[in-house]
Protein backbone atom coordinates (compact mmCIF):
# COMPACT_ATOMS: atom_id res chain seq x y z
CA UNK A 1 0.00 0.00 0.00
CA UNK A 2 2.69 2.50 0.77
CA UNK A 3 5.15 1.05 -1.28
CA UNK A 4 6.97 2.61 -4.11
CA UNK A 5 5.58 6.73 -3.62
CA UNK A 6 6.62 6.22 -0.22
CA UNK A 7 9.94 4.42 -0.72
CA UNK A 8 12.56 7.06 0.32
CA UNK A 9 15.65 7.39 -1.94
CA UNK A 10 18.32 7.86 0.42
CA UNK A 11 18.32 4.12 0.68
CA UNK A 12 20.05 4.24 -2.33
CA UNK A 13 22.59 6.13 -1.56
CA UNK A 14 23.94 3.43 0.62
CA UNK A 15 24.73 1.73 -2.39
CA UNK A 16 26.50 4.43 -4.02
CA UNK A 17 29.83 4.25 -3.71
CA UNK A 18 31.23 6.85 -5.82
CA UNK A 19 29.25 9.59 -4.39
CA UNK A 20 28.97 8.41 -0.88
CA UNK A 21 32.35 8.67 -0.82
CA UNK A 22 32.36 12.25 -0.74
CA UNK A 23 31.56 13.94 2.64
CA UNK A 24 28.56 15.14 3.34
CA UNK A 25 29.13 18.69 3.86
CA UNK A 26 30.18 19.19 0.81
CA UNK A 27 26.81 17.65 -1.00
CA UNK A 28 24.87 19.60 1.61
CA UNK A 29 26.99 22.66 0.65
CA UNK A 30 26.64 22.02 -3.19
CA UNK A 31 22.99 21.12 -3.23
CA UNK A 32 22.20 25.04 -1.34
CA UNK A 33 24.53 26.83 -3.97
CA UNK A 34 22.40 24.82 -6.99
CA UNK A 35 19.07 25.33 -5.86
CA UNK A 36 19.79 29.19 -4.87
CA UNK A 37 21.36 29.43 -8.31
CA UNK A 38 18.45 27.71 -9.66
CA UNK A 39 16.30 29.74 -8.41
CA UNK A 40 18.06 33.25 -9.09
CA UNK A 41 19.36 32.32 -12.51
CA UNK A 42 16.08 33.35 -14.36
CA UNK A 43 15.40 31.93 -17.98
CA UNK A 44 15.25 28.45 -19.07
CA UNK A 45 19.12 27.95 -19.64
CA UNK A 46 20.70 27.79 -16.36
CA UNK A 47 17.82 25.05 -15.33
CA UNK A 48 18.08 22.63 -18.21
CA UNK A 49 21.42 22.64 -18.31
CA UNK A 50 21.73 21.99 -14.59
CA UNK A 51 18.91 18.85 -14.96
CA UNK A 52 21.37 17.87 -17.77
CA UNK A 53 24.30 17.56 -15.61
CA UNK A 54 22.65 16.15 -12.85
CA UNK A 55 21.46 13.66 -14.97
CA UNK A 56 24.93 12.68 -16.34
CA UNK A 57 26.47 12.24 -13.28
CA UNK A 58 23.48 9.98 -11.56
CA UNK A 59 24.25 8.15 -14.37
CA UNK A 60 27.56 7.75 -13.58
CA UNK A 61 27.35 7.18 -10.21
CA UNK A 62 25.50 3.69 -11.23
CA UNK A 63 21.76 5.20 -10.72
CA UNK A 64 19.10 3.49 -13.23
CA UNK A 65 17.93 6.27 -15.92
CA UNK A 66 14.17 4.23 -15.07
CA UNK A 67 14.67 4.69 -11.20
CA UNK A 68 15.52 8.16 -11.82
CA UNK A 69 12.65 9.23 -14.28
CA UNK A 70 9.90 7.46 -12.35
CA UNK A 71 10.55 10.19 -9.68
CA UNK A 72 10.93 12.70 -11.95
CA UNK A 73 7.54 12.21 -13.18
CA UNK A 74 5.51 13.80 -10.66
CA UNK A 75 7.78 16.91 -10.69
CA UNK A 76 7.29 17.05 -14.48
CA UNK A 77 3.85 16.60 -14.39
CA UNK A 78 3.78 19.46 -11.79
CA UNK A 79 6.10 21.56 -14.56
CA UNK A 80 3.42 21.38 -17.06
CA UNK A 81 0.56 22.33 -14.86
CA UNK A 82 2.93 25.59 -14.10
CA UNK A 83 3.76 26.05 -17.39
CA UNK A 84 -0.47 26.13 -18.40
CA UNK A 85 -1.33 28.37 -15.50
CA UNK A 86 1.24 31.16 -16.39
CA UNK A 87 0.01 30.60 -19.93
CA UNK A 88 -3.13 32.43 -19.46
CA UNK A 89 -2.67 34.41 -16.23
CA UNK A 90 0.42 36.34 -17.77
CA UNK A 91 -1.08 38.27 -20.69
CA UNK A 92 2.16 40.38 -21.09
CA UNK A 93 4.44 40.86 -24.48
CA UNK A 94 3.41 40.09 -28.36
CA UNK A 95 0.07 37.86 -29.11
CA UNK A 96 2.09 34.34 -30.59
CA UNK A 97 -1.08 32.70 -30.90
CA UNK A 98 -5.26 33.16 -30.88
CA UNK A 99 -6.83 29.83 -31.03
CA UNK A 100 -10.24 29.89 -31.11
CA UNK A 101 -12.53 27.27 -28.54
CA UNK A 102 -15.81 26.29 -28.59
CA UNK A 103 -16.48 29.71 -30.28
CA UNK A 104 -13.75 31.34 -27.81
CA UNK A 105 -10.80 32.73 -28.42
CA UNK A 106 -7.59 32.23 -26.29
CA UNK A 107 -4.86 34.52 -26.81
CA UNK A 108 -1.48 32.98 -26.03
CA UNK A 109 1.14 36.01 -25.49
CA UNK A 110 5.14 35.62 -25.48
CA UNK A 111 5.53 36.82 -21.79
CA UNK A 112 3.35 34.01 -20.81
CA UNK A 113 5.37 31.79 -22.49
CA UNK A 114 8.37 32.61 -21.61
CA UNK A 115 7.14 32.65 -18.15
CA UNK A 116 5.98 29.44 -18.20
CA UNK A 117 8.71 28.01 -19.77
CA UNK A 118 11.30 29.33 -17.23
CA UNK A 119 8.75 28.62 -14.23
CA UNK A 120 8.47 24.70 -15.49
CA UNK A 121 12.40 24.50 -16.29
CA UNK A 122 13.08 26.04 -12.96
CA UNK A 123 10.72 23.14 -11.26
CA UNK A 124 12.50 20.22 -13.51
CA UNK A 125 16.35 22.10 -12.52
CA UNK A 126 15.45 22.29 -8.49
CA UNK A 127 13.76 18.92 -8.46
CA UNK A 128 17.03 17.17 -10.12
CA UNK A 129 19.00 18.23 -7.65
CA UNK A 130 17.23 17.62 -5.14
CA UNK A 131 17.02 13.90 -6.56
CA UNK A 132 20.62 13.58 -7.01
CA UNK A 133 21.23 14.77 -3.45
CA UNK A 134 18.70 12.12 -1.98
CA UNK A 135 19.78 9.67 -4.44
CA UNK A 136 23.47 9.61 -2.99
CA UNK A 137 23.49 10.72 0.53
CA UNK A 138 21.66 8.49 3.28
CA UNK A 139 20.04 10.87 5.74
CA UNK A 140 22.30 10.19 9.01
CA UNK A 141 25.06 11.97 6.88
CA UNK A 142 23.30 14.61 6.28
CA UNK A 143 22.31 15.22 9.95
CA UNK A 144 26.40 15.03 10.39
CA UNK A 145 27.01 17.81 8.49
CA UNK A 146 24.02 19.77 9.73
CA UNK A 147 24.91 19.36 13.39
CA UNK A 148 28.48 20.62 11.76
CA UNK A 149 26.62 23.75 10.77
CA UNK A 150 25.23 24.63 13.67
CA UNK A 151 21.45 23.65 13.33
CA UNK A 152 19.60 23.18 16.46
CA UNK A 153 20.42 19.91 18.58
CA UNK A 154 16.43 19.33 18.70
CA UNK A 155 15.74 19.19 14.82
CA UNK A 156 18.77 16.69 14.35
CA UNK A 157 17.34 14.56 16.92
CA UNK A 158 13.91 14.92 16.15
CA UNK A 159 14.01 14.44 12.48
CA UNK A 160 16.98 11.32 13.46
CA UNK A 161 14.28 9.70 15.81
CA UNK A 162 11.59 10.13 13.41
CA UNK A 163 13.74 8.78 10.29
CA UNK A 164 14.75 5.63 12.68
CA UNK A 165 10.85 5.08 13.29
CA UNK A 166 8.94 5.79 9.82
CA UNK A 167 10.05 2.44 8.58
CA UNK A 168 8.70 0.57 11.42
CA UNK A 169 5.49 2.53 11.26
CA UNK A 170 5.06 1.94 7.43
CA UNK A 171 5.99 -1.83 8.12
CA UNK A 172 3.68 -1.76 11.27
CA UNK A 173 0.66 0.25 9.28
CA UNK A 174 1.12 -2.43 6.56
CA UNK A 175 0.86 -5.42 8.83
CA UNK A 176 -2.58 -4.03 10.61
CA UNK A 177 -4.05 -2.95 7.13
CA UNK A 178 -3.54 -6.46 5.57
CA UNK A 179 -5.07 -7.89 8.83
CA UNK A 180 -8.12 -5.16 8.44
CA UNK A 181 -8.66 -6.53 4.77
CA UNK A 182 -8.24 -9.74 5.53
CA UNK A 183 -11.27 -9.35 7.95
CA UNK A 184 -13.27 -7.16 4.97
CA UNK A 185 -12.07 -3.99 5.83
CA UNK A 186 -11.49 -1.06 3.20
CA UNK A 187 -14.30 -3.17 1.09
CA UNK A 188 -16.11 0.38 0.55
CA UNK A 189 -15.82 3.99 1.26
CA UNK A 190 -18.15 4.06 4.05
CA UNK A 191 -15.66 0.64 5.28
CA UNK A 192 -12.78 2.70 4.73
CA UNK A 193 -13.93 5.65 6.83
CA UNK A 194 -14.57 3.17 9.84
CA UNK A 195 -10.89 1.25 9.27
CA UNK A 196 -8.86 4.44 8.18
CA UNK A 197 -9.48 5.55 12.10
CA UNK A 198 -8.64 2.23 13.64
CA UNK A 199 -5.54 2.19 12.01
CA UNK A 200 -4.61 5.22 12.70
CA UNK A 201 -5.35 4.67 16.45
CA UNK A 202 -3.70 1.50 16.79
CA UNK A 203 -0.68 2.88 15.23
CA UNK A 204 -1.02 5.65 18.22
CA UNK A 205 -1.51 3.45 20.89
CA UNK A 206 1.42 0.84 19.15
CA UNK A 207 3.89 4.15 19.08
CA UNK A 208 3.25 5.43 22.47
CA UNK A 209 4.42 2.14 23.91
CA UNK A 210 7.19 1.67 21.72
CA UNK A 211 8.20 5.39 22.89
CA UNK A 212 8.46 4.53 26.27
CA UNK A 213 10.15 1.00 25.60
CA UNK A 214 12.28 2.86 23.19
CA UNK A 215 12.96 5.15 26.28
CA UNK A 216 14.22 2.44 28.34
CA UNK A 217 16.39 0.96 25.73
CA UNK A 218 18.36 5.00 24.95
CA UNK A 219 18.83 5.40 28.81
CA UNK A 220 20.77 2.21 29.49
CA UNK A 221 22.86 3.38 26.50
CA UNK A 222 23.48 6.65 28.23
CA UNK A 223 20.41 8.69 27.05
CA UNK A 224 20.43 11.44 29.17
CA UNK A 225 17.67 13.94 27.30
CA UNK A 226 20.14 14.70 24.41
CA UNK A 227 21.47 12.21 21.80
CA UNK A 228 25.32 12.67 20.98
CA UNK A 229 26.06 13.06 17.33
CA UNK A 230 29.36 12.22 16.41
CA UNK A 231 31.11 15.33 15.17
CA UNK A 232 32.60 15.09 11.43
CA UNK A 233 36.33 15.06 10.98
CA UNK A 234 38.51 17.51 8.90
CA UNK A 235 37.06 17.44 4.74
CA UNK A 236 39.92 15.45 2.75
CA UNK A 237 41.88 16.37 -0.24
CA UNK A 238 39.55 14.44 -2.49
CA UNK A 239 36.27 16.59 -0.94
CA UNK A 240 37.78 20.31 -1.36
CA UNK A 241 38.89 18.77 -4.95
CA UNK A 242 35.44 18.01 -6.10
CA UNK A 243 33.77 20.91 -4.13
CA UNK A 244 35.99 23.14 -6.26
CA UNK A 245 35.55 21.70 -9.54
CA UNK A 246 31.70 21.04 -8.65
CA UNK A 247 32.02 25.09 -7.88
CA UNK A 248 33.97 25.64 -11.08
CA UNK A 249 31.05 23.97 -13.27
CA UNK A 250 28.49 25.54 -11.69
CA UNK A 251 30.09 28.85 -12.31
CA UNK A 252 30.36 27.88 -15.92
CA UNK A 253 26.73 27.04 -16.18
CA UNK A 254 26.29 30.23 -14.54
CA UNK A 255 27.82 32.17 -17.59
CA UNK A 256 25.33 30.29 -20.27
CA UNK A 257 22.27 31.17 -18.68
CA UNK B 1 -12.95 32.65 -18.06
CA UNK B 2 -11.30 29.40 -19.99
CA UNK B 3 -7.92 30.39 -18.93
CA UNK B 4 -9.56 29.02 -15.52
CA UNK B 5 -11.23 26.36 -17.38
CA UNK B 6 -7.88 24.85 -18.92
CA UNK B 7 -6.10 25.30 -15.45
CA UNK B 8 -8.30 22.94 -13.39
CA UNK B 9 -8.66 20.91 -16.90
CA UNK B 10 -4.64 20.74 -16.53
CA UNK B 11 -4.54 20.19 -12.82
CA UNK B 12 -7.37 17.05 -13.03
CA UNK B 13 -5.66 15.95 -15.94
CA UNK B 14 -1.89 16.19 -14.86
CA UNK B 15 -2.09 15.83 -11.47
CA UNK B 16 -4.40 13.54 -10.59
CA UNK B 17 -3.60 12.81 -7.40
CA UNK B 18 -4.91 16.29 -5.12
CA UNK B 19 -2.92 15.51 -2.52
CA UNK B 20 1.04 16.70 -4.67
CA UNK B 21 -1.43 19.91 -4.55
CA UNK B 22 -0.75 19.73 -0.25
CA UNK B 23 3.04 20.85 -0.77
CA UNK B 24 4.46 23.14 -3.17
CA UNK B 25 7.28 21.87 -5.50
CA UNK B 26 10.94 22.92 -5.43
CA UNK B 27 11.39 25.94 -7.75
CA UNK B 28 7.73 26.72 -8.33
CA UNK B 29 8.50 30.27 -5.71
CA UNK B 30 10.86 33.11 -7.00
CA UNK B 31 13.91 33.55 -4.77
CA UNK B 32 11.75 36.78 -3.45
CA UNK B 33 8.28 35.13 -2.52
CA UNK B 34 10.23 31.77 -1.02
CA UNK B 35 12.21 33.98 1.35
CA UNK B 36 9.24 36.49 2.44
CA UNK B 37 7.76 32.51 3.43
CA UNK B 38 10.83 31.51 5.18
CA UNK B 39 10.90 34.84 6.95
CA UNK B 40 7.18 34.26 7.88
CA UNK B 41 7.24 30.15 8.81
CA UNK B 42 10.71 29.81 11.06
CA UNK B 43 9.56 32.37 14.10
CA UNK B 44 7.06 29.25 14.78
CA UNK B 45 9.75 27.18 14.19
CA UNK B 46 12.35 28.50 16.66
CA UNK B 47 9.13 29.30 19.20
CA UNK B 48 8.74 25.35 18.81
CA UNK B 49 12.74 24.33 19.00
CA UNK B 50 12.59 26.28 22.27
CA UNK B 51 9.51 25.39 23.72
CA UNK B 52 10.92 21.81 22.76
CA UNK B 53 14.08 22.69 24.36
CA UNK B 54 12.44 23.42 27.73
CA UNK B 55 10.51 20.06 27.52
CA UNK B 56 12.97 17.99 26.77
CA UNK B 57 14.90 19.28 30.38
CA UNK B 58 12.10 19.15 32.33
CA UNK B 59 11.58 15.21 30.87
CA UNK B 60 13.81 13.04 29.51
CA UNK B 61 10.96 10.79 27.60
CA UNK B 62 9.56 13.65 25.75
CA UNK B 63 11.83 13.39 22.38
CA UNK B 64 11.25 9.89 22.27
CA UNK B 65 7.64 10.63 22.60
CA UNK B 66 7.26 13.23 20.31
CA UNK B 67 9.69 11.49 17.78
CA UNK B 68 7.57 8.52 17.66
CA UNK B 69 4.40 10.32 17.58
CA UNK B 70 5.38 12.17 14.59
CA UNK B 71 6.94 9.13 13.07
CA UNK B 72 3.43 8.00 13.22
CA UNK B 73 1.64 10.96 12.26
CA UNK B 74 3.53 11.05 8.97
CA UNK B 75 2.73 7.51 8.63
CA UNK B 76 -0.95 8.01 8.99
CA UNK B 77 -0.30 11.60 6.41
CA UNK B 78 0.71 8.55 4.19
CA UNK B 79 -2.38 6.61 4.12
CA UNK B 80 -3.95 6.80 0.62
CA UNK B 81 -8.14 7.08 0.86
CA UNK B 82 -10.14 6.85 -2.43
CA UNK B 83 -12.38 9.62 -3.07
CA UNK B 84 -15.50 8.78 -4.05
CA UNK B 85 -16.74 10.29 -7.96
CA UNK B 86 -13.21 11.26 -8.52
CA UNK B 87 -11.13 8.28 -9.01
CA UNK B 88 -8.07 9.83 -7.52
CA UNK B 89 -6.62 9.31 -3.51
CA UNK B 90 -6.05 11.85 -1.20
CA UNK B 91 -3.93 11.58 2.21
CA UNK B 92 -4.75 13.38 5.52
CA UNK B 93 -2.54 16.34 6.62
CA UNK B 94 -2.31 15.14 10.20
CA UNK B 95 -1.40 18.46 11.28
CA UNK B 96 -4.85 18.96 13.38
CA UNK B 97 -4.17 15.60 14.98
CA UNK B 98 -0.52 16.18 15.65
CA UNK B 99 -1.31 19.83 17.28
CA UNK B 100 -3.96 18.31 19.51
CA UNK B 101 -1.68 15.23 20.57
CA UNK B 102 1.35 17.62 21.31
CA UNK B 103 0.76 21.37 21.02
CA UNK B 104 0.53 23.14 18.01
CA UNK B 105 4.27 24.80 18.49
CA UNK B 106 5.50 20.87 18.78
CA UNK B 107 3.50 19.80 15.28
CA UNK B 108 4.80 22.64 13.54
CA UNK B 109 8.47 21.75 14.39
CA UNK B 110 7.15 18.19 13.53
CA UNK B 111 5.78 19.58 10.21
CA UNK B 112 8.77 21.23 9.47
CA UNK B 113 10.86 17.57 9.76
CA UNK B 114 8.20 15.86 8.07
CA UNK B 115 8.18 18.19 4.89
CA UNK B 116 11.82 18.30 5.29
CA UNK B 117 12.00 14.69 4.77
CA UNK B 118 9.33 14.44 2.21
CA UNK B 119 10.96 17.37 0.03
CA UNK B 120 14.58 15.60 0.85
CA UNK B 121 13.79 11.30 -0.08
CA UNK B 122 10.39 11.20 -1.19
CA UNK B 123 10.71 13.91 -4.12
CA UNK B 124 7.09 15.55 -2.49
CA UNK B 125 7.51 19.12 -2.04
CA UNK B 126 11.38 20.94 -1.73
CA UNK B 127 13.62 23.00 0.34
CA UNK B 128 13.35 26.14 -1.18
CA UNK B 129 9.46 26.01 -1.06
CA UNK B 130 10.28 24.32 3.35
CA UNK B 131 9.07 27.93 4.26
CA UNK B 132 5.89 28.42 2.12
CA UNK B 133 4.84 24.52 3.27
CA UNK B 134 5.88 24.89 6.87
CA UNK B 135 3.64 27.86 6.84
CA UNK B 136 0.50 26.25 5.33
CA UNK B 137 0.77 22.88 6.61
CA UNK B 138 2.57 23.65 9.83
CA UNK B 139 1.67 26.64 10.67
CA UNK B 140 -1.86 27.46 9.88
CA UNK B 141 -2.68 23.53 9.70
CA UNK B 142 -1.79 22.76 13.18
CA UNK B 143 -2.90 26.26 14.92
CA UNK B 144 -6.17 25.89 13.04
CA UNK B 145 -6.67 22.40 14.42
CA UNK B 146 -5.85 23.32 17.66
CA UNK B 147 -8.09 26.06 18.31
CA UNK B 148 -11.19 24.55 16.77
CA UNK B 149 -10.63 21.46 18.86
CA UNK B 150 -10.18 23.97 22.38
CA UNK B 151 -13.01 25.83 21.35
CA UNK B 152 -15.18 22.87 20.76
CA UNK B 153 -14.64 20.94 23.97
CA UNK B 154 -15.01 24.45 25.36
CA UNK B 155 -18.60 24.60 24.19
CA UNK B 156 -19.06 20.40 25.23
CA UNK B 157 -18.86 18.96 21.98
CA UNK B 158 -18.08 15.02 22.34
CA UNK B 159 -14.86 14.16 21.63
CA UNK B 160 -15.61 13.36 18.10
CA UNK B 161 -17.09 16.18 17.23
CA UNK B 162 -14.08 18.16 18.61
CA UNK B 163 -11.42 15.70 16.86
CA UNK B 164 -13.78 16.60 13.37
CA UNK B 165 -13.65 19.85 13.51
CA UNK B 166 -10.17 20.24 14.53
CA UNK B 167 -9.05 17.75 11.43
CA UNK B 168 -11.89 19.81 9.09
CA UNK B 169 -10.26 23.30 10.15
CA UNK B 170 -6.80 22.33 9.93
CA UNK B 171 -7.17 20.97 6.22
CA UNK B 172 -9.39 23.83 5.12
CA UNK B 173 -6.12 26.34 6.55
CA UNK B 174 -3.69 24.18 4.98
CA UNK B 175 -5.21 24.38 1.67
CA UNK B 176 -5.74 27.85 1.85
CA UNK B 177 -2.37 28.63 3.07
CA UNK B 178 -1.10 26.63 -0.10
CA UNK B 179 -3.32 28.61 -2.52
CA UNK B 180 -2.12 32.09 -0.87
CA UNK B 181 1.40 30.67 -1.23
CA UNK B 182 0.99 29.13 -4.60
CA UNK B 183 -0.68 32.41 -5.82
CA UNK B 184 2.25 34.70 -4.83
CA UNK B 185 4.61 32.08 -7.08
CA UNK B 186 2.40 32.48 -9.87
CA UNK B 187 1.23 35.48 -9.67
CA UNK B 188 0.77 36.84 -12.87
CA UNK B 189 -0.78 40.34 -13.94
CA UNK B 190 -4.02 40.24 -12.03
CA UNK B 191 -4.93 41.00 -8.47
CA UNK B 192 -3.44 38.64 -5.77
CA UNK B 193 -6.55 38.37 -4.45
CA UNK B 194 -8.54 37.00 -7.24
CA UNK B 195 -5.40 34.32 -8.18
CA UNK B 196 -5.79 33.34 -4.28
CA UNK B 197 -9.77 32.63 -5.17
CA UNK B 198 -8.71 31.06 -8.49
CA UNK B 199 -6.58 28.43 -7.04
CA UNK B 200 -8.66 27.48 -3.88
CA UNK B 201 -11.35 27.26 -6.74
CA UNK B 202 -9.63 24.66 -8.06
CA UNK B 203 -8.35 23.21 -5.36
CA UNK B 204 -11.87 23.22 -3.88
CA UNK B 205 -13.55 20.19 -4.97
CA UNK B 206 -11.02 17.97 -3.59
CA UNK B 207 -10.82 20.22 -0.29
CA UNK B 208 -14.64 20.13 0.12
CA UNK B 209 -14.00 15.94 0.05
CA UNK B 210 -10.90 15.59 1.49
CA UNK B 211 -11.45 17.82 4.92
CA UNK B 212 -14.69 15.87 5.66
CA UNK B 213 -12.44 13.04 5.19
CA UNK B 214 -9.67 13.90 7.64
CA UNK B 215 -12.37 15.56 10.32
CA UNK B 216 -14.10 11.85 10.19
CA UNK B 217 -10.56 10.34 10.67
CA UNK B 218 -9.43 12.61 13.36
CA UNK B 219 -12.50 12.48 15.36
CA UNK B 220 -12.27 8.72 14.86
CA UNK B 221 -8.70 8.04 16.05
CA UNK B 222 -9.77 9.97 19.19
CA UNK B 223 -12.57 8.13 19.97
CA UNK B 224 -10.45 4.70 19.32
CA UNK B 225 -7.51 6.00 21.82
CA UNK B 226 -10.36 6.86 24.26
CA UNK B 227 -11.90 3.43 24.23
CA UNK B 228 -8.70 1.19 24.59
CA UNK B 229 -6.32 4.01 26.23
CA UNK B 230 -7.74 6.78 28.18
CA UNK B 231 -4.55 7.28 30.11
CA UNK B 232 -2.51 8.53 26.76
CA UNK B 233 -5.31 10.78 26.37
CA UNK B 234 -5.20 12.00 30.04
CA UNK B 235 -1.57 12.24 30.35
CA UNK B 236 -1.54 14.53 26.94
CA UNK B 237 -3.99 16.60 28.75
CA UNK B 238 -6.35 15.94 25.83
CA UNK B 239 -9.33 14.75 27.82
CA UNK B 240 -9.86 15.27 31.63
CA UNK B 241 -8.63 13.26 34.64
CA UNK B 242 -12.29 12.03 35.19
CA UNK B 243 -13.31 11.20 31.40
CA UNK B 244 -12.89 7.60 29.64
CA UNK B 245 -12.38 5.57 33.59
Amino acid sequence: MMTGVHQFTDIQGERRRLLIALDGRVKLLLMLVALALNLVAGGARFPLALSGLVLLTILASGVSLRSYLRRMLVPALLAVVAFTTQLFWYPEGALLWSPSLFGFELNIYQGALLRGLELGCRIIGGMSVLLFFSLTTPLPELMRAAHFFRCPSILVELTLIMYRYIFLMFEEAARIRTAQKSRLGYVSFANTLRSVPILGGMLILRSYDRAERSFAAMRCRGYRGVMTTAVPGRLQGHDWGVLAAALLILSALWQIR
Amino acid sequence: MWGLLISVFALILLAPQPALAMHITEGLLPWKVAGFWFAVALPFVAVGVWQMTKRRKAAPTYMPLVGIFGAAVFVFSCLPIPIPGIGATAHPAGTGFAAILIGPLPSVVVAFVSLLLQGLFLAHGGLTTLGANTFSMGVLGSFAGIFAFVVARKLRFNLFWSGFLAGVSADLFTYLGTSIALATGLHGSGSLISEIATIFSILAPYVMVLMLIEGVITGGILVYIRKNRPDILRRLKIIPAEEGK
